[in-house]
């Protein structure tokens, strides 16, 4: 179990909110809810170990797209600085 | 003294970047064959931060991250060690004290040969620090004014305020604005009378309120405090343990002594330093002093205005991370709890700065040391020039630790792993312009700050 901070929290101009049934921590979003049961909180009920299972699944699935992005981002930026590196030492060599 | 430090610091870093028009500044005509020009090398070093982002991101593994930042290896040692440590560092910071007054006041008036003005901004400004962030805070046992304050006769009648994060960024804005607009570095009488100044209102605070002024109040104990976080070595109940640098200041939680306007301060009284030596500073400020504004309010007002200003960022940029990361937590919250990741950039910029100062003192401060009042004249030690380069990658360096602290922190702050990432994004882009600005202030040739 992870330690969680005492968070303090700002709900201006947030319409809905997602508690968390142990320590009242409110979320933007009901996967944040449930992933944050998971790691923060010990026995959960049968239903919310379903609910931090899919919401695990789902958190997966989406940083594998992510991680996806990230491979491209790092491509794009490592060949174009050495494009641009080459480009000026021709230029001025 | 402090310029022909900065004269070189300056020029060792536009032999690197020399493919500027050399003429300009007259600097750096060697080298200029195949060495890239400078916007290329800033945004080198901006590529260097976002791609640190991006590899860090790959690591979202609660518990990996945890155990990277919580490793330690204990190496035990007896108390009784860490007690006659701590006495005979009290002795030698008094000593110090006593030495850089003695000296301030009745040594040699040339600062370069004066070892009060060697001992505090050589050795002590430039390399005890080094010391604090690289290898451990010692400076709760070296203090002289807490080893002073033990026999001043104490009131401890009032309790100084409970938040107390001001008062220190105050005091730390004002000692750096006194070091910019005063002689204070080159004149060594000054220097003594300023560290007595120091003294009375340091052991009047202690006499007042206890050891909390130095918890709370005293920028130098504040500032080590900070440094001391991001050093491998660090004092345990058993003895010493070994960590990884950094990992202290992932680790550190609200409620401890931590302080953004203090942190900000630091950081932005670090880049002001360099600044005002800079032409482009000596373009806007030398036609205003020229015109007869008066150099100590002006240079009052630039710091003052680039604290607000990297205040309102740095918030900004808290705030922008709240809506990324579609977080509940506040403002003010997130802002704090991300504030240790600014203390590696803080002192990447100072070994950038200072190491190459201490360098060339080092022969100075030999000589002053073993004759403190009538010491031999030497000469400053020679630089070879690749020393500018790694100047550059001492504030990088600082940058990627930055990155790594905040990616720690943000997994102890949100649940998942995609929203810790995405509560990065703000940081990152304002880390990456921060990156390029300071690299860029690193790689000016040194000009004289006009008016002071």
């Amino acid at each position: 179990m992870q330690e969680q901070p005492d968070v303090e929290v700002d709900l201006d101009g947030i319409e809905e909110v997602h508690e968390c049934p142990r320590c009242g921590r409110p979320f933007r979003r009901e996967r944040q809810r449930d992933l944050h049961l998971g790691e923060a909180h010990g026995d959960l009920t049968d239903d919310e170990q379903a609910a931090y299972e899919d919401a695990t699944e789902a958190e997966t699935d989406d940083l594998f797209f992510f991680h996806m992005k990230v491979v491209v981002a790092l491509g794009v930026l490592y060949s174009s600085t050495v494009l641009l590196y080459t480009a000026i030492v021709g230029l001025t060599g | 003294m402090r310029e022909a430090g900065r004269a070189l610091l300056a020029g060792t870093v536009a032999a690197v970047v020399a493919a500027r028009p050399a003429a300009a500044h007259g600097i750096a005509e060697a080298g200029a064959t195949g060495s890239a020009p400078l916007w290329v090398v800033l945004l080198g070093g901006g590529a260097v931060v976002a791609g640190s982002f991006l590899f860090a991101t790959l690591l979202t593994d609660h518990e990996a991250i945890r155990a990277v930042n919580q490793w330690r290896l204990t190496l035990p040692a007896p108390g009784s060690v860490f007690a006659r440590g701590a006495d005979a560092l009290a002795v030698l910071g008094v000593l110090a004290l006593a030495a850089v007054v003695v000296v301030g006041l009745a040594g040699p008036s040339d600062p370069r040969s004066n070892l009060a003005v060697l001992v505090v901004f050589g050795l002590w400004w430039a390399g005890y620090t080094m010391s604090v962030y690289l290898l451990g805070n010692t400076w709760g046992a070296l203090n002289p004014w807490r080893a002073l304050g033990r026999v001043v006769p104490r009131q401890e009648d009032r309790e100084l305020p409970a938040n107390g994060d001001w008062p220190a960024a105050v005091g730390l804005l004002g000692v750096i604005w006194l070091e910019v607009v005063s002689p204070v570095a080159d004149d060594p009488r000054l220097l003594a009378v300023v560290v007595l100044a120091y003294t009375v209102v340091t052991l009047g605070g202690v006499a007042r309120y206890g050891e909390a002024w130095f918890e709370t109040v005293d920028p130098l104990s504040r500032v080590f405090a900070c440094f001391g976080r991001l050093a491998p070595v660090e004092r345990t109940d058993d003895g010493l343990a070994l960590r990884l640098p950094g990992a202290a200041a992932a680790d550190w939680r609200r409620g401890e002594d931590i302080s953004v306007p203090l942190v900000v301060a630091l950081l932005w009284g670090t880049t002001f330093d360099g600044l005002v030596a800079t032409p482009p500073w000596a373009a806007v400020a030398g036609p205003l002093v020229d015109a007869g504004v008066p150099a100590a309010p002006l240079y009052l007002l630039g710091l003052l205005g680039g604290f607000g200003l990297f205040v309102a960022v740095y918030r900004g940029a808290a705030r922008w991370s709240r809506r990324t990361a579609e977080s509940t937590v506040s403002t003010r919250y997130v802002a704090a709890w991300f504030v240790p990741a600014l203390l590696p950039i803080a002192a990447g910029y100072h070994v950038a700065h200072f190491l190459g100062f201490l360098l060339r003192l080092a022969p100075s401060l030999g000589a002053a040391a073993t004759s403190p009042l009538s010491p031999p004249q030497v000469g400053f030690l020679g630089l070879p020039g690749w020393y500018g380069s790694l100047q550059l990658v001492f504030v990088l360096a600082g940058h990627v630790f930055a990155i790594w602290v905040a990616h720690g922190l943000s997994f102890d702050l949100f649940p998942g792993r995609l929203q810790p990432i995405r509560s990065q994004y703000p940081f990152t882009g304002v880390m990456v312009l921060y990156t390029m600005t300071s690299m860029w202030i690193i790689s000016q040739p040194y000009a004289t700050p006009p008016g002071v």
